[in-house]
């Protein structure tokens, strides 16, 4: 707990240099709100938040599922037949190449300004390191477990329930944190280029009426889901991972 | 000259002992990119005898055992078991390394039973001949542990269960018992002895502590390095149980120790 309290400084700090700098400076709330009017916006239009706030949630989670449902079978058919892997790696690397921000116009255009084309856009982004981290995870396995394993002529689906995908968990976790971390980012800029709802629909409508006291009220809002959904993780890892030696 | 009498060692396996399944090995070789690790190496290990292997350290003992599981390939020579020429002791024997190689998230018992999920044909009241083990190495009461909550002793112990649960008339066991402190290592190395005398298995056990190899075993093969060869076999007839303090014991650790010398000077 007291390391936690200790990011509180730097925050606390920095947000009375922006409230005592607009206030000072009397800046135009519609050019930098101070934090005061951010935070009084965010519980005002509370409902209104919320309700955007669903849809990009709800994107998130759908591109999580999406995003596990194709990295961690092509993950282990990587693992399992090396063809498999020589075949894939290097597009799974340019593919990561691309600016993912390009795609999304596109993304709108094939799927529609619907929920599909945010989800589809946080999958690519999520997919990547959720596939990476679980094939490492796997191929890090200590080689004198897989022989005892072979020892007793364990099939492919004994090893990798019993000895593999448990041997890769903590890997994986590490990459879905850092997953879930810029799952944000994708749904965010997928609502930017087309949408009917969603925190980054509102931002784009509030931006161009001037309130940027609602555009930062957004971005607070997409941080507590972030940070919600990091902090899911954590505690689903702690569940998971119970064998894991304490510190 | 021979710095101790010839006439004290016994000739290997004699013939009163050679019943049941013997596990032959003819000839056999191996080598890594040219260089030769053993070459025609013969060992013959008859039913219920325990045979220590000793050797200085990088001799190519692993490198055997691997061989002998199918791990790695021979170039060539014949492994036999009961008459049979086999490819390797895959089906035929239980192999338990240094490393206690635990399953993290697995319990003790989860662990001991893992042979019993995976090997086909295993008896299907695994959990109680599980549960009978741990009560024989005082395991009892720590069946639901993780490997992590409990000390090393305890751990190889499960590691030991495990092997036995293979169920297997051979036990190869390579340095079980090395990463241990010397207290646990002599209480486990009498459990090991029990172990062989109750169950009547053939063991064939890799070490460098030539007292463990002298407390445990029957026979006592001293190996060379480089490439590995058999320098002599002793059959120890001291009567089990025996203690370190043995004068027998004392005198056959002498002879020992002086054959593992000479040939660390004869490679220098």
């Amino acid at each position: 707990m007291r390391n936690r309290s200790a990011a509180l400084v730097p925050l606390c700090a920095f947000l009375i240099v922006w409230e005592v700098g607009c206030r000072l400076f009397n800046v135009q709330p519609f050019i930098l709100p101070p934090p005061s009017r951010v935070l009084a916006v965010s519980f005002l239009q509370a409902p209104t938040l919320f309700s955007h706030a669903m849809t990009t949630a709800a994107e998130i989670l759908l591109g999580l599922a999406l995003a596990l449902a194709v990295a961690v079978p092509l993950a282990i058919s990587m693992f399992y037949h090396k063809v498999v892997e020589r075949a894939l790696s290097p597009l799974l690397v340019a593919s990561q190449a691309i600016p993912v921000f390009a795609l999304a116009p596109l993304l709108v255009v094939w799927l529609g300004y619907g929920v599909a084309s945010k989800v589809v856009m946080a999958a690519v982004i999520i997919f990547f390191p959720i596939a990476v981290s679980l094939l490492e995870g796997f191929k890090n396995c200590d080689k004198d477990y897989e022989l005892l394993f072979n020892l007793m002529d364990a099939t492919f689906w004994q090893k990798l329930r019993l000895l593999h995908w448990p041997w890769a968990l903590p890997s994986f976790f590490a990459g879905l944190k850092m997953a879930v971390a810029v799952a944000t980012i994708g749904a965010v800029i997928g609502e930017w280029v087309g949408a009917q709802k969603g925190l980054g629909y509102l931002m784009i409508q509030m931006n161009a009426r001037l309130r940027a006291d609602m555009v930062f009220a957004s971005i607070l809002w997409l941080t507590v889901i972030g940070m919600g959904l990091w902090g899911l993780v954590g505690l689903l890892e702690n569940k998971v991972l119970y064998w894991k030696k304490e510190g | 000259m021979r710095p101790f009498d010839k006439s004290f060692l016994t000739p290997t396996c004699p013939a009163q002992r050679e019943v049941g399944n013997i596990l032959k090995v003819t000839q056999l070789s191996k080598s890594f990119t040219g260089l030769s690790v053993f070459k025609n190496l013969n060992l013959e290990v008859p039913n219920g005898v325990f045979c220590a292997l000793i050797g200085p350290s990088g001799c190519g003992k692993s490198t055997f055992f691997d061989v002998l599981m199918g791990v790695l390939p021979m170039d060539s020579g014949e492994i036999s078991w009961g008459g049979r020429s086999v490819n390797d002791l895959k089906h035929i024997a239980a192999y338990m390394q240094q490393k206690d190689l635990l399953l993290p998230w697995f319990s003790l018992e989860e662990n001991a039973l893992l042979p019993a999920k995976i090997l086909k044909g295993q008896k299907k009241d695994g959990r109680k001949a599980v549960r009978d083990l741990f009560a024989r190495f005082g395991l009892s009461g720590f069946e639901n542990y993780l490997p992590h909550q409990v000390s090393g002793g305890m751990r190889q112990r499960a590691a030991l269960v495990r092997t036995l649960t293979f169920d297997r008339e051979l036990v190869l066991l390579d340095e079980p018992l090395s990463a241990l402190d010397a207290l646990t290592r002599s209480i486990l190395q009498e459990e090991l002895l029990n172990l062989q005398l109750e169950f009547g298995k053939t063991v064939l056990m890799i070490t460098h502590d030539v007292e463990e190899a002298l407390l445990l075993a029957d026979d006592v093969v001293i190996l060379s390095s480089s490439p590995m060869r058999l320098l002599e076999r002793i059959h120890i007839t001291s009567a089990k149980p025996r203690r370190p303090s043995d004068p027998e014991i004392g005198r056959y650790k002498e002879i020992v120790l002086s054959e593992l010398k000479r040939e660390l000077t004869v490679a220098q």
